[in-house]
């Protein structure tokens, strides 16, 4: 059982957390939907533009006025999507490299704790 | 000892010892609280000295429960891929380690555990019932043996389902069963229905992230247009299933579903038409194809579409016909712009019926369709009748081409069970009964032998909402199978379910109950009893009528009688009860009078469509075209017709009774030389069959032909005292007692007997003669109060 518990947490948990990770990070990148706005990054926004195959050209100006402001909200609203999302894998990744590192040097850590523990006591005393 | 017995035995200790994790945890709480308000007094080195020991100590509590659920995990995913002697489930093992070893224990818990439980209740029982009908608990080791037997014969690792049907072979719940009805099988499948109900509840608790995977993020909705129009016009779909919170299931329709998802799935030819009967489950294929589109259970190309269900109601309510056009072009324009929708179309024949000159609420659609059609951006899957299909569709070239038809058949009854196990939750929410298996099962027994106009599962869930609908809050927790013959008996005004002890009375007596009303006609009284008996017992085969019989005998002998009697002793109603004067269809073109035309509806097919439950009279059929006698050879087979508009109308509930005076003279000059021979009956077959008014066939259409004879002069006297007696119970409601003298009788028996017509004149002698000489005294009778008149024959005009 002793051993089973070290090989759990020396490399079973361990390959849990980052099969984990992996999981979180591909599921942040569907919900921020990056590549899907990394391919529409330039269309207008909610496909809100004005076909100007038929338009008259009297129209012209308004319309491409109109497709400008709608690409660039698009475009916007994208990139900062983009951003955010990329941002958030970053956090979450290093949050996971973080823990990993924690995770790993935790039995030291806990003996550091409870000989720190006693020292403290025995300072008080 | 099974690893995973070990485990749940360790698991089952940590549980039973989390005390001691509290009181660390609130150690490390207070003494950290304490630490830092010791920072104000200087006292806080022993606090946080304690804290630092104990922190360490929680932790590595914690790691523990950790690695205890890794290794469950693991050991249960291994033990149920390899299964051998000693592979178990966790819930088993917890349930064995929560036994100590004590079968009493053991027996305790298995009947707290959640699908027991769930089982037992389905049954109609309470844990606490259970208990008390098995005395005493099987010895530990030979149960555990015996339920791994078991397990191992279905090749699966032990459960609690194998711990509970050892049980059961016990004598005393073999008794418990037996008195329920419940076969092995039975139980088996309510544990298979326990064992749905698991996984799918394991399967929605998958989480975020996996449901994220397949259902796509925010940026979808941003990369398709708005859907004004839509959200005007049609229902939300995937919003709606999202709010159901469970996703539905296809039943029975498995392999439409995998062939709709590959035509949605290709370059062309991606829009689909559905064709099936109604109420064979179209609408629920629609939800249960856009609960895959919920749950991203879809081909990669369909992931992450919207689905839309068109309201075409609401779209041809428009004022006029180019509105109409209009609305639904600007719809498919948006549906087809926005890029991302799979757009349902209940009802597609309303949308392209109209032929000609079309009016408010039917047009044809089909050229502003066609061209939508063929948009790779827009999936359309319509739902239609295979008749509708046929002729609109099918011979439209503006849509066939696109539309690819998946034709969707009825399901199986062990299929509509499963669909109405995944619907009870929905009907049982709105009140506090509990439907028992056997109630469901009742309900497809029933729906199975009485109602064959609608197809599964339209009819077993219509009848399932009957029964629910049905429920009084005085009526017991536990609904079971005489609770849904009884629902279902009131609705269809039917005998169904066990003969009471009265109702086995009047079966066992049913020739005297005949004879209170038949004069005579001993053969034809006996032939009539016999068959309603039949039907009772639920013998009959279900799909021809309960009963067919012919009558042949002279006009007043009792056969019209007979025949109301039986609808009052079998259905319980007199006016269950159709006459079809067949004189009035003497030609072949006379059938659409009859079935029904597309211009007209039929006498027989909506009568019988109104009141499926019923006697069916025809009346002189010799006098009908032989064409339309014919109509009747796929009534007596079938137990159905088709009628003018092309929908099927049942006839397996109805009784269907023939009268005819065909071979009337025969057997008035058979009973005049004597005796009747043994092969009369044959005889007269014969005769009518080689004058040619029956066919051979025809005649063996029926279950029985009968044979009334003319009525003797005792026998009419008796018709006379029933018409008397008939009257006089009428006169008692107005406080008028008569008695009749015996001479009257006679005098009756004078004016009311005709050799031709048999007992018919009597009912007018009856009226003409004592009503009229009644009429007389009372007119002349001053009297207040109840009045006592003996009718005597000097009273008589």
């Amino acid at each position: 059982m002793t051993l089973l518990f070290i090989q759990w947490l020396l490399l079973d948990a361990p390959a849990t957390y980052l099969r984990y990770g992996k999981e979180v990070t591909l599921a942040l990148y569907q919900y921020f939907s990056m590549s899907l706005l990394g391919r529409t990054l330039f269309d207008p926004w909610r496909h809100d533009a004005i076909a100007m195959d038929r338009l008259p050209i009297r129209y012209w100006f308004q319309a491409i006025l109109s497709n400008t402001t709608s690409r660039t909200i698009g475009f916007v609203i994208r990139f900062v999507t983009i951003l955010s999302g990329l941002s958030a894998i970053f956090i979450w990744n290093l949050g996971l490299f973080i823990f990993l590192i924690a995770w790993y040097t935790l039995p030291i850590l806990l003996i550091i704790s409870v000989l720190y523990g006693f020292k403290l006591l025995g300072a008080s005393g | 000892m099974n690893r995973l017995l070990a485990l749940a035995q360790l698991d089952l200790f940590l549980r039973r010892t989390r005390v001691v994790r509290w009181v660390i945890q609130s150690i490390l709480l207070i003494v950290l609280i304490l630490g830092l308000l010791g920072s104000f007094t200087g006292s806080q080195a022993i606090y946080f000295g304690l804290f630092f020991i104990f922190l360490p100590v929680s932790l590595v509590l914690d790691l523990f429960r950790m690695f205890l659920r890794n290794e469950v995990d693991r050991e249960e995913r291994r033990q149920s891929h390899e299964v051998t002697h000693n592979s178990i489930t966790y819930s088993t093992a917890l349930l064995l380690a929560e036994s100590g070893g004590q079968g009493q224990r053991l027996w305790d818990h298995l009947l707290k555990h959640e699908s027991t439980h769930f089982v037992i209740l389905r049954f109609g029982l309470t844990p606490a019932k259970f208990t008390q009908m098995l005395p005493a608990a099987p010895e530990y080791t030979l149960w555990i043996d015996s339920a791994r037997k078991l397990a191992e014969s279905y090749k699966q690792p032990l459960r609690p389902e194998h711990l509970f049907e050892v049980v059961q072979t016990t004598p005393e719940l073999t008794q418990v069963w037996n008195s329920l009805g419940i076969a092995e099988r039975t139980r088996q499948e309510v544990w298979g229905w326990s064992s749905r109900i698991e996984a799918e509840t394991k399967a929605q608790n998958r989480g975020f992230i996996d449901s994220l995977k397949r259902t796509g993020g925010i940026g979808h909705d941003w990369s398709s247009g708005y859907t004004h129009e839509l959200d005007a016009y049609a229902v939300d779909l995937t919003e709606q299933i999202k709010q159901i919170g469970h996703p539905i299931r296809i039943v029975g329709h498995q392999t439409e579903r995998e062939k709709i998802f590959d035509y949605l799935n290709r370059d062309n030819l991606h829009n689909v038409i559905i064709v099936g009967e109604e109420g064979i489950g179209k609408q629920r294929m629609l939800y249960a194809l856009a609960s895959d589109f919920v749950t991203g259970h879809v081909p990669m190309s369909l992931k992450y579409k919207h689905v839309y269900m068109l309201d075409v109601g609401k779209l041809v309510s428009a004022p006029n016909q180019s509105e109409l056009e209009l609305r639904l072009r600007t719809i498919l324009d948006e549906a087809d712009t926005v890029g991302n929708i799979v757009l349902f179309v209940p009802d597609f024949h309303l949308l392209v019926g109209a032929q000609g000159n079309s009016t408010i609420g039917e047009i044809n659609a089909a050229p502003v369709l066609s061209s939508y059609l063929q948009s790779p951006s827009l999936h359309l899957i319509a739902t239609i009748t295979p008749s509708q299909y046929y002729s609109l569709v099918k011979p439209n070239a503006a849509l066939e081409p696109y539309l690819a038809a998946t034709e969707i058949k009825e399901i199986q009854p062990s299929d509509a069970l499963l669909i109405l196990e995944d619907e009870l939750p929905r009907f049982e929410s709105k009140q506090k009964h509990i439907v028992t298996y056997q109630a469901l099962s009742k309900i497809i027994e029933l729906a199975e032998r009485h109602i064959h106009d609608k197809p599964y599962p339209e009819k077993a869930l219509n009848l399932l909402e009957e029964v629910v609908s049905g429920l009084h809050s005085s009526d017991p927790l536990f609904i079971l199978g005489n609770d849904v013959e009884r629902i279902v008996s009131e609705k269809l005004k039917l005998p169904i379910g066990t003969v009471s002890r009265d109702e086995r009375d009047v079966l066992n007596n049913l020739e005297t109950q005949i004879q209170t009303r038949i004069v005579g006609q001993k053969e034809a009284v006996a032939a009539v009893a016999n068959a309603l008996r039949r039907a009772r017992a639920g013998l009959h085969s279900g799909k021809r009528p309960i009963g067919s019989f012919l009558f042949l005998g002279p006009t007043g002998v009792g056969k019209t009688e007979m025949a109301k009697t039986i609808a009052a002793l079998y259905y319980k109603n007199e006016k269950a009860f159709i006459r079809i004067d067949m004189s009035e269809y003497q030609t072949p073109d006379s059938v659409g009078k009859l079935i029904g035309t597309k211009d007209a509806t039929g006498l027989l097919t909506t009568a019988v469509t109104d009141q499926p439950f019923s006697v069916v009279l025809l009346d002189e059929v010799e006098k009908a075209d032989p064409a339309i006698r014919n109509l009747f050879l796929q009534i007596l087979d079938d137990g159905a017709i088709t009628n003018g508009y092309g929908q099927k109308v049942d006839f397996t509930n109805a009784m269907i009774i023939a009268t005819s005076n065909a071979g009337a003279n025969y057997i008035r000059e058979a009973v005049n030389k004597g005796p009747l021979p043994p092969n009369f009956k044959q005889d007269l077959l014969n005769q009518i069959q080689s004058d040619g008014i029956f066919s051979p066939e025809w005649l063996n259409r029926f279950d029985a032909v009968i044979t009334f004879l003319p009525l003797t002069q005792p026998e009419i006297r008796q018709v006379a005292q029933l018409l008397v007696n008939e009257l006089t119970e009428r006169l008692a409601g107005h406080n008028i007692h008569i008695a009749l003298d015996n001479d009257v009788y006679d005098t009756l028996l004078e004016r009311g007997y005709d050799p031709e017509f048999g007992a018919r004149p009597m009912r007018r002698a009856v009226q003409d003669t004592i009503e009229n000489a009644l009429a007389k005294t009372l007119l002349n009778d001053t009297t207040e109060g109840v009045k006592n008149i003996t009718i005597t024959k000097a009273m008589l005009v």
